[in-house]
């Protein structure tokens, strides 16, 4: 079956409280002054009915202003975030790339790193344990398989998260501005592994504020505004319209 | 999301759990060849010091008590470790949470193998010390796995209850440390349960704990198969743990990020 994302008419709520992290100690006071505590909340729609279809073959870029809501819902798709209403379904083994650069456990060497990250994201320790060298010298590191990651420097922990984020191949790919890190050389390299990449994936969705990488890589281009669906369609179109409202 | 979708996604993610307590593994005893034997050696010193001071006090020898206290004080290790880790467990992998989809039962489920992997080791490592100490192997030793398997079921239910309470209510954490203190000294693990008075013997067998530690007491330090009645309430207890700590659980689990 061919891979896809498809979205049905899917809102989220986030609700901010004004004491976010209430404590037990709080409650009991205010219970023993008859006082119900302080329960106040404010609801924020970050994303608004929204409705799409990703078929096979999608390369797609969401824009939109900061707060729009365009990570939230790469995080609802991701399934890291159920939906208040609605529904998110997928077919096939999905990636989701977010923030380069997280959970490397210092105490652990370069290999058990990529082979730890490799579980996390689905794939067998076999697998991951075949492709160790191959991400080691992509990442320029061969001669630190074996050393803690804590004894990296910050650039040569960035460039072995990001190589082996994008190792594998997935069906699905979900990118959230992970275009940066590394020095100038490496970042063309990275991003020319990322063009690869991306080819070989079915279904592409990625947020940038960069449009210059939307038009780069994607065939379609969805708006979001205030986390409701403003536009949609070739980013050709979208994103003169996007860029024109902004100013 | 049904439960036994739930339950599906949790059995896909084991490759995961082996990784993270592999992972826990290599961290806590790479540093040194010794470094098991290090950790080891405070349940060792904790043994020796409280039969030191309290063995005069209760019947029996000197070796029958610190058996009892091997066989009560390891696995209450177990239980105070898996729980105050525990608790904290969802907030400690915000950073993994927050990055991919996890069915979250992996994380309190992360800490209490672990917890179990040393209760394993240091009872086979002692084993000698309670040849030593008395202890006549028999065939009601084979008791024990199941005793584990039941202490394993009830603290999967109290670790999920633990970590949901922590993520809603942050200093519920130093509630549970407050509550492990108070539950230890109300199960008889310093006093043998032989030596409580006989008018409040039936207020400590109220306790579940004391059913779930007699489990590896009887065999180990009397050399007798628990009571059918101490094995039912032992089995009550974690199945009533685990089915009320994993509902709540699974009900909470797809708002815990939005408290993180």
């Amino acid at each position: 079956m061919e891979p896809y994302v498809k979205v049905d008419n899917v809102s989220l709520r986030f609700r901010l409280y004004r004491n976010r992290h209430p404590n037990i100690k709080e409650a009991v006071i205010h219970w023993l002054r008859g006082k119900s505590s302080d329960n106040g909340y404010q609801d924020f729609w970050a994303v608004r009915d929204v409705s799409l279809d990703f078929p096979a073959g999608s390369r797609v870029g969401i824009i939109g202003r900061n707060g729009a809501g365009k990570s939230t819902l790469l995080r609802i798709l991701s399934g890291i975030y159920q939906p208040t209403i609605g529904r998110v379904e997928h077919q096939g083994f999905l990636i989701p790339i977010f923030t380069v650069g997280f959970g490397f456990n210092g105490e652990l060497t370069g290999r058990e790193n990529i082979i730890q990250a490799g579980a996390i994201m689905g794939i067998t320790q076999k697998e991951m344990a075949r492709r160790v060298d191959h991400i080691m010298q992509f990442a320029e590191l061969e001669k630190f398989v074996d050393t803690p990651v804590k004894y990296y420097s910050t650039g040569m922990a960035m460039r072995l998260a990001f190589t082996t984020a994008t190792e594998v191949s997935p069906d699905i790919l979900l990118l959230d501005e992970v275009f940066g890190g590394g020095d100038v050389g490496f970042q063309e390299k990275a991003l020319n592994r990322l063009e690869k990449l991306i080819e070989r994936t079915k279904v592409v969705i990625m947020v940038s504020h960069d449009m210059s990488i939307i038009e780069r890589f994607c065939n379609r281009a969805v708006w979001l505004r205030d986390g409701q669906l403003t536009a949609d369609g070739p980013p050709g179109e979208v994103i003169p319209r996007y860029l024109a409202a902004m100013t | 999301m049904t439960l036994s979708e739930r339950l599906r996604e949790l059995f896909m993610a084991r490759g995961i759990v082996r990784n993270f307590l592999l992972e826990d593994i290599k961290v806590k005893y790479r540093r040194s060849v010794l470094g098991f034997f290090w950790s080891l050696l405070n349940p060792l010193l904790m043994l020796i010091v409280i039969s030191l001071a309290f063995a005069a006090l209760f019947p029996g020898t000197r070796g029958q008590y610190t058996l009892h206290l091997l066989a009560t004080l390891l696995p209450w290790t177990c239980v105070a470790t898996s729980l105050e880790a525990g608790c904290r467990s969802i907030l400690a992998s915000e950073s993994y949470i927050r990055q991919y989809r996890f069915p979250k039962l992996i994380f309190p489920m992360r800490t209490i193998l672990f917890a179990f992997v040393e209760l394993l080791l240091s009872l086979i490592a002692l084993f000698p010390v309670a040849l030593f100490l008395g202890l006549r192997p028999g065939p009601e030793l084979l008791i024990i796995p199941l005793a584990i398997v039941l202490l394993f079921i009830l603290l999967v239910g109290l670790a999920a209850l633990a970590a949901v309470a922590v993520v809603y209510f942050r200093d519920a954490e130093h509630l549970i440390s407050v509550f492990l203190r108070a539950w230890f000294y109300l199960t008889p693990i310093l006093i043998p349960f032989e030596a409580i008075p006989e008018k409040y013997k039936t207020y400590f067998a109220l306790n579940p704990m004391y059913h779930m530690l007699e489990m590896f007491d009887a065999p180990i330090s009397r050399g007798v198969l628990p009571t059918p009645e101490v094995m039912l309430v032992a089995t009550l207890s974690a199945v009533v743990a685990a089915l009320v700590g994993l509902a709540v659980f699974f009900k909470m689990e797809d708002h815990l990020i939005f408290r993180l």
